[in-house]
């Protein structure tokens, strides 16, 4: 990884067959408060990252700087390669618990029973049901 | 305001691969008090001229316009 440090900045290449490009977006997204940045192709496979200090930097600094910016790009890199290896198991749990959502719905309609059918005859008076009390 | 300015020209060559040409627009939009700007799309290359830049942010503007370029790329 080439590093060269001038004017407070540090800049190393970033390989984009080691890393998505997403990565190195998500990264550079989380450094936009720590340092200035700006990206540059230096090949088809191969991304230029400057990183330079808001502040004065030493040169310890600014290779602090680019250590903690590899490691937030494999955090990134990791979390992208996680949710690829996920996606069919994510989209399986979705997919069921929709599914079950929509299921339940239909067996409710299915087996709602409107009052007025009285299936089991609980608005029949006693009397017409069973007939008038014999007087003993 | 514009008796700060100077008329130094600052050229910035963004790559199409990693700069989103709506966030540089957006990023324009924003900065567009600061400094006169001027985009040209060369090859792979989108051109940002930026002119009559205001002489209290010369310093830092380019540095800013970039991130603030970034900043809006992973937005949209």
């Amino acid at each position: 990884m080439m590093k060269i440090k001038k004017n407070n900045t540090i800049r190393f290449l970033v390989s984009l067959q080691d890393y998505p490009l997403e990565a190195i977006h998500g990264a550079v997204y989380v450094f936009l408060n720590k340092s200035y940045i700006f990206l540059k192709t230096q090949s088809v496979k191969k991304i230029e990252v400057s990183l330079k200090g808001k502040k004065k930097l030493a040169e310890k600094q600014l290779e602090i700087l680019k250590g903690e910016f590899l490691n937030e790009l494999l955090n990134y890199t990791v979390r992208i390669n996680l949710s690829k290896s996920n996606k069919k198991t994510r989209e399986y749990i979705v997919s069921q618990a929709l599914f079950s959502t929509f299921g339940d719905y239909n067996i409710d309609k299915e087996d709602e029973v409107k009052y007025e059918e009285d299936p089991l005859g609980i608005a029949i008076p006693w009397e017409d049901k069973y007939g008038e009390k014999q007087k003993k | 305001m514009e008796k700060n300015r100077k008329n130094k020209v600052m050229l910035i060559s963004f790559n199409k691969k990693l700069y989103k040409l709506k966030a540089i627009k957006l990023a324009i939009k924003e900065y567009r008090n600061l400094a006169n700007f001027n985009l040209k799309q060369k090859g792979n290359y989108i051109q940002v001229e930026l002119k009559d830049i205001d002489k209290e942010v010369k310093q830092v503007i380019k540095d800013e316009f970039c991130n603030y370029v970034l900043f809006r790329s992973k937005e949209n």
